[in-house]
């Protein structure tokens, strides 16, 4: 088309890479103390398998997509479940977007606070993030499109960087390669809803796809293998740099092995802060992403014209709820909660949805 | 009552309280009077003549030319009353009387003895009569562009343009004959814009010559050359360019219609006709290319843009534009592949600098001495020691003197600017230092700050690289690095958001579904692999003619 | 008319405006930028030293400051004494070359916690103190073996301010008196230490390779035995001599050159090493071999009931220096050889003491049980529990094959 943007439509490898640049956040940086506690060395496999599961939720998410064309969650719920159910469904859709930015923000501050800072209070971090989020969000989807394109270059600039951490990469520390903790491995998998956030957004997304030659799941599936290999990859480093239990002991793992490499001779020092930096664009798009999937949720489920009047709204309650979670306890409880809430739909009601929107066709095909 | 004194002094409003004041004002009451009643009375005379003159004449025009001359040329000095440098020729053709009038200035006059004069008092016996108005400028005239104007308005702004007015006795037409000519700079060498190899001429202020300049370098039918006047009173002429069979559809339907709604009295620089084509006027980065270039113009069109050029103005428009056009430069496509490539990203670095070098400066003197090496970092902290400002104080003070630096050299005439080059030089390099107000690392930042802002291909674009300077300054002093990152996050959402005739201004930066224009975007390939036009801009027709087909 | 929407436009932009700067104006007088404080105005501490107060004050240099009246006891007993080693701000040195002033200045203070010293000391400094830049860290041994050295390290580890490659050193003597040491070179002391053991790698006798604040807490946490590098101040000139063994926390015993040595053997941490040898046919004359590539492969074997550990020395290098009174045909093969038997025997004899002496002190320098672990989980689990008595008998069994490349430019 003569037009730069195709408004309001991406082709599916686009997709692709708005799923792929949404699954990657500084949320994984405290997850992974959590992660290796119970899978020690084996972060790497409980990534992969990880992977695997949470690629088959969004698979799920783009089976039901099918069943649906051109309609967003919002618009065939109250069809499929009723109105009430529907209203409830919605509201936990909307909750899980909402977590994935509540701790989005919350990872990206506290690195903040803790490496770059040091008296200045979270609250400001968050409010200026925050309102950095909702000037990209007030934008239309095509300029969304674009920043997600631009920024997402932050990742493999972010990996590389990450890779240098193979200087200290000792095979000593992942032995034993037999495992012998296979509950261990287990709970971390169902741990990684912090490494795979932010593809729940399909539901909302599906519809501003234009259908090609290729099928969402295939672009969607090349982007979660190819985080899944970074993870992989990155968990295998990690452990090898500075041991599984050095990671269980410290509170941000990823950017603490940072800290421990050392280029002697370059310009460059204190690697940790430089890669503070880069999480940040990095974070920012999944936070983005989200709240643009509440907005234009909010748009078709209650059928505006427009997403932008909803963005404002959920400002107030992001904030307090952010600037509330200060404490280990209250972070241990959000974080059990984000873990419940995220598998629950990922795999209790998707898996119904579909259900029940295969047998209403089929119950259709049959009159 | 009291006894007054006998010899005592009054004023006279003392005794007669009434008389003075009260005559003056009365006086003065019916002075006003016969002077609003004489106004009164010359207006109404004023618009009986109006409505003499109107009476006859059609919509909009002062009046109507008649058969007899005296009449037209009274109508015509009534029209262009007070207008000195107005002349009026008067002589015979034949029998009949003739008049020319014409703008001293404007008109080339020998040609007029010679097209006119000589060819209808030499060519006609005295008592020869002229027969109809096609036999003068079909025989007669040798002028090579003659018209006839039956409206006098037309034909007083034919006049005003420079276009000699002929009237003959016994003809109700006017004659516009085409002999302007005035003092014009000749093309020389363009100014702001040289290019190391490539053509060196350059538009200069007569559209005319400027539209020539374009035409002689492609002869290409499909190139269409629109011309409009915009300005009530200065009726400027505007002429809208575009290669028909490429421009995008409706783009430049657009344009026209957009020049044809501008309601301006006075259109006297390009730029007054560009902030009507805009949208968003408050958005510091340029969205028009403005160029002396006529090659730059003739590439442009090619690529399936619009150019605008306005008389008086030695520059020409293009647009829409995209970002990777502004970092681009002649220069790029005369040189080698391989270094226009190494160069074009060389400025993209150039400007990420302009803009956040002061900033990174000051977040890692004021937040995070930490990041650097530690002798780097003593080296500051000993160097900073001897310089009472806070970082941020010192960034703004040199960025002011940068400011008023530039300033000062671009105003000045060029002798002096050198002058004034050598000043700001030993100022800012060595007593500023050595006055201990800013620190030699900071001096550094700010010269390589300033810079690369020079070295955008673009002066407009350099221009808004240091406006957003300001803020990212800001940023740094308040939140250090992460207000930079929150700050560089920010900027991206805004270039991203911005739009030119529907298009993005990044253009395909970084856009998956443009990923084919990226042969001639950051990097720039030879000329053999350009096979296809710029996807961004929408052309029509897409392919070049490449070797390869 | 576009005049007409302009008009509109631009009173809401410039209402936007200036709502945008009134918020930035109050973003501006509210923040009051907490975290900010110009380089100048902070003091980079160069070297923390660390004392025992007891030791100190016997050898007399500490004064204690007499307390104010009615001040109150301080709180606990005063464990360690402080001192850091501050950067001062001199001007830079100008083009004369005039005499070199003191880069650094000393402070001490005595306490419990290292956290409380350090804020405690702000009541001597202008200008608060800042670890960014933090290159060495100097222990006593009495104050080591007070309380151990995961309680003196624990501040450095906990504050994301602390560098993780800041050297560690233990010395003998006091440790604030290689505070006070001023580098001849004209740099501060700090980076000077931090360079004096950079220099490991070239060095045979001296040991440093992974003694820095990274590796010594992941040795921790794994519940490993570490060393750490023993810095002597002899003639007011501190050099590297000898390791500090570590093994659960105490300081255990200090390994001496030729155990050093041996170490380096088996890790293979050097890059180039000079190894002497006796001459085959001038035993009273020495040759040095300079080694360049070193290559060692430590690999644990159980075969049946029996546990024993394989390493896998290559060494190549050239010949650096031969002090014999006469010449030798350095081109005979058989003459080389036998230089490289006498290297082999040497080295190997050397890694055996040095095994010995680990397996003696209980140390496991080398991750035997890791590796153990690592490569046979299984068998691990079944004599876990009785490692300690099971480690002092597991053999080692050496092959050094030692590699003559060239002979030097001229004989």
């Amino acid at each position: 088309m003569a037009n730069l943007e195709a408004k309001g439509k991406m082709s599916p490898w686009q997709l692709g890479i708005v799923i792929t640049s949404a699954l990657l956040t500084a949320r994984l940086l405290p997850a992974t103390t959590y992660i290796v506690i119970s899978s020690e060395q084996f972060l790497w496999l409980s990534s992969a398998l990880a992977g695997l599961l949470f690629y088959s939720a969004a698979y799920l998410i783009i089976l039901l997509g099918q069943q649906f064309p051109n309609e967003t969650i919002g618009e065939y719920l109250p069809r499929l479940v009723g109105k009430k159910f529907g209203a409830v469904v919605f509201l936990i859709f909307i909750t899980v977007q909402l977590i994935n930015i509540i701790n989005c923000l919350i990872a990206i501050t506290t690195l903040y606070s803790i490496f770059l800072f040091d008296q200045t209070p979270r609250a400001v971090l968050i409010i200026v993030l925050l309102l950095a989020v909702i000037y990209c969000t007030m934008q239309e989807w095509g300029t969304i499109l674009r920043v997600i394109q631009i920024l997402v270059l932050a990742l493999p600039m972010l990996y590389g960087f990450y890779s240098l951490i193979w200087i200290n990469f000792e095979t000593l520390n992942l032995l034993p390669l037999w495992p012998d903790n296979f509950s261990g491995i287990l709970q971390g998998v169902a741990y990684h809803t912090e490494y795979y956030p932010g593809y729940e957004s399909l539901l909302v997304l599906l519809p501003l796809a234009a259908r090609g030659k290729v099928s969402f799941a295939r672009t969607v599936g090349w982007g979660f293998l190819l985080v899944t290999i970074m993870y992989i990859i990155g968990g295998i480093v990690l452990i090898g740099a500075i041991s599984a239990k050095t990671v269980s002991n410290v509170s941000y793992p990823v950017v603490f092995a940072m800290k421990s490499v050392e280029i002697p001779g370059t310009f460059i020092e204190r690697l940790e802060d430089h890669m503070v930096t880069l999480f940040l664009p990095v974070t920012y798009i999944s936070m983005m992403l989200s709240y643009y999937v509440i907005g234009e949720g909010c748009r078709k489920y209650l059928n505006y014209n427009d997403h932008r009047p909803f963005i404002p709204l959920f400002l107030p309650l992001i904030f307090f709820v952010c600037a509330f979670t200060n404490t280990p306890d209250r972070l241990e409880v959000l974080r059990n909660f984000s873990m419940f809430i995220g598998l629950f739909f990922s795999f209790v009601i998707i898996p119904l949805l579909l259900i029940l929107a295969w047998r209403k066709k089929g119950n259709i095909e049959q009159c | 009552m009291n006894k007054l004194p006998r010899f005592k002094f009054f004023k006279l409003s003392a005794v007669q309280p009434n008389s003075s004041l009260s005559e003056t004002r009365q006086k003065l009451a019916e002075f006003q009077k016969q002077v609003q009643q004489s106004k009164a009375i010359e207006s109404a005379i004023n618009n009986v003549v109006k409505d003499l003159h109107k009476v006859p004449a059609q919509d909009e025009q002062p009046f109507i030319f008649t058969n007899n001359i005296e009449i037209n040329e009274q109508l015509v000095r009534s029209a262009l009353s007070r207008c000195d440098d107005i002349t009026y020729r008067q002589f015979r053709a034949g029998k009949a009387k003739a008049l020319l009038v014409y703008l001293s200035g404007l008109t080339d006059t020998n040609k007029l003895e010679t097209t006119v004069i000589e060819s209808l008092t030499g060519r006609l016996n005295s008592n020869e009569t002229l027969g109809n108005i096609n036999e003068i400028t079909n025989l007669l005239i040798t002028a090579a562009n003659v018209t006839v104007v039956p409206k006098p308005k037309e034909a007083i702004a034919n006049i005003l343009k420079g276009n000699p007015l002929l009237l003959i006795d016994g003809i109700s037409d006017a004659v516009s004959i085409d002999a302007a000519k005035y003092e014009k700079r000749q093309i020389s060498k363009a100014e702001n814009e040289d290019a190391a190899k490539g053509p060196h001429d350059s538009f200069n202020e007569t559209l005319s010559d400027n539209i020539a300049l374009v035409r002689r370098r492609t002869k290409d039918p499909d190139l269409k050359v629109e011309i409009f006047e915009i300005g009530v009173r200065t009726q400027t002429s505007v002429a809208l360019l575009y290669v028909e069979d490429i421009v995008k559809p409706a783009l430049a339907d657009k344009i026209r219609s957009q020049l044809l709604s501008i309601r301006i009295d006075k259109v006297i620089l390009s730029a007054n006709i560009e902030e009507f084509l805009i949208d968003q006027i408050w958005n510091p980065f340029p969205q028009v290319l403005v160029t002396e270039r006529p090659d730059k113009i003739v590439a442009g069109l090619y690529e399936g843009r619009v150019s605008i050029i306005v008389d008086n103005s030695p520059t020409a428009m293009l647009l829409p534009i995209t970002l990777q056009d502004l970092m681009q430069s002649v220069d790029d496509y005369t040189g080698r592949p391989a270094v226009a490539s190494l160069i074009r990203f060389t400025r993209y670095i150039a400007a990420f600098i302009a803009v956040f070098l002061p900033a990174i400066y000051v977040s890692i003197v004021s937040y995070h001495p930490g990041i650097l090496p530690s002798g780097l970092s003593f080296y500051i902290a000993e160097l900073r020691a001897r310089t009472p400002f806070p970082s941020l104080l010192e960034a703004f003070l040199m960025e002011g003197l940068l400011e008023i630096f530039q300033e000062a050299i671009v105003r000045l005439p060029q002798k002096l600017s050198a002058a004034a080059g050598v000043v700001g030089a030993l100022v800012i390099g060595t007593t500023v230092v050595e006055a201990g107000l800013a620190n030699a690392l900071l001096v550094v930042v700010i010269a390589l700050t300033g810079l690369s802002a020079f070295s955008m291909p673009s002066y407009p674009f350099g221009m808004a690289l240091r406006f957003f300077r300001i803020p990212a300054l800001l940023a740094a002093s308040i939140l250090g690095l992460y207000g930079i990152s929150v700050f560089f996050i920010v900027m991206i959402v805004f270039l991203c958001s911005l739009r030119t005739y529907d298009e993005s201004y990044l253009g395909d930066l970084f856009d998956i579904t443009l990923i084919e224009d990226w042969k001639d975007g950051l990097l720039r390939f030879p000329a053999k692999f350009l096979t296809l036009r710029p996807k961004r801009l929408g052309a029509k027709d897409r392919t070049k003619i490449g070797s390869e087909n | 008319m576009l005049n007409k929407i302009n008009n509109k436009t631009a009173a809401n932009i410039a209402r936007q405006i200036i709502i945008a700067g009134i918020s930035i104006c109050i973003c501006m007088f509210t923040t009051g930028c907490w975290d900010l404080k110009e380089t100048q105005d902070r003091h980079f501490v160069l070297i923390a030293a660390i004392d025992d107060p007891d030791t100190v004050k016997e050898s007399g240099s500490e004064k204690q400051p007499t307390a104010p009246h009615n001040s109150f006891p301080k709180h606990g007993t005063q464990d360690y004494m402080l001192s850091v080693q501050i950067l001062k701000l001199v001007k830079p040195e100008s083009k004369g070359g005039s005499i070199q002033s003191e880069r650094t200045f000393v402070m001490s203070t005595l306490g419990t916690s290292m956290f409380d010293m350090v804020r405690d000391m702000l009541a001597q400094s202008s200008k608060s103190l800042y670890f960014e830049h933090l290159s060495a860290i100097v222990i006593s041994e009495a104050a080591v073996k007070k309380h151990g050295i995961r309680t003196i390290l624990d501040f450095f580890l906990r504050d994301p301010e602390m560098r993780w490659r800041t050297k560690i050193f233990i010395t003998p003597g006091d440790a604030k008196a290689i505070a006070e040491f001023n580098p001849p070179t004209g740099e501060p002391g700090g980076p000077y230490l931090n360079g004096i053991i950079r220099n490991h790698k070239k060095n045979i006798h001296v040991a440093g390779s992974k003694t820095d604040v990274g590796f010594i807490t992941r040795a921790i946490d794994n519940n490993l035995d570490y060393a750490i590098p023993r810095l002597e101040y002899i003639d007011n000139v501190p050099q590297l001599n000898g390791l500090a063994l570590f093994k659960n926390n105490t300081l255990v015993s200090y390994a001496d050159e030729y155990i050093i040595q041996g170490l380096k053997y088996i890790l293979g941490t050097e890059k180039s090493a000079i190894i002497s040898t006796n001459c085959p046919e001038h035993p009273n004359s020495e040759i040095s071999y300079e080694l360049f590539k070193h290559d060692t492969k430590l690999v644990p074997h159980i075969d049946g009931n029996n546990i024993y550990f394989t390493l896998d020395i290559t060494m190549r290098g050239n010949i650096g220096e031969v002090n014999c009174p006469t010449s030798h045909n350095l081109h005979d093969s058989v003459f080389l050889h036998k230089i490289e038997q006498g290297i082999a025997q040497q080295v190997s004899k050397n890694v055996m003491d040095t095994w010995e002496f680990n397996q003696h002190l209980g140390l496991d320098l080398f991750n035997i049980k890791a590796r153990l672990k690592g490569y046979h989980p299984f068998e691990w689990a079944k004599i876990k529990n009785r490692w300690e008595e099971i480690y002092s008998t597991i053999p080692l069994i050496v092959s050094v094959n030692v590699i003559i490349m060239g002979t030097g430019e001229h004989d």
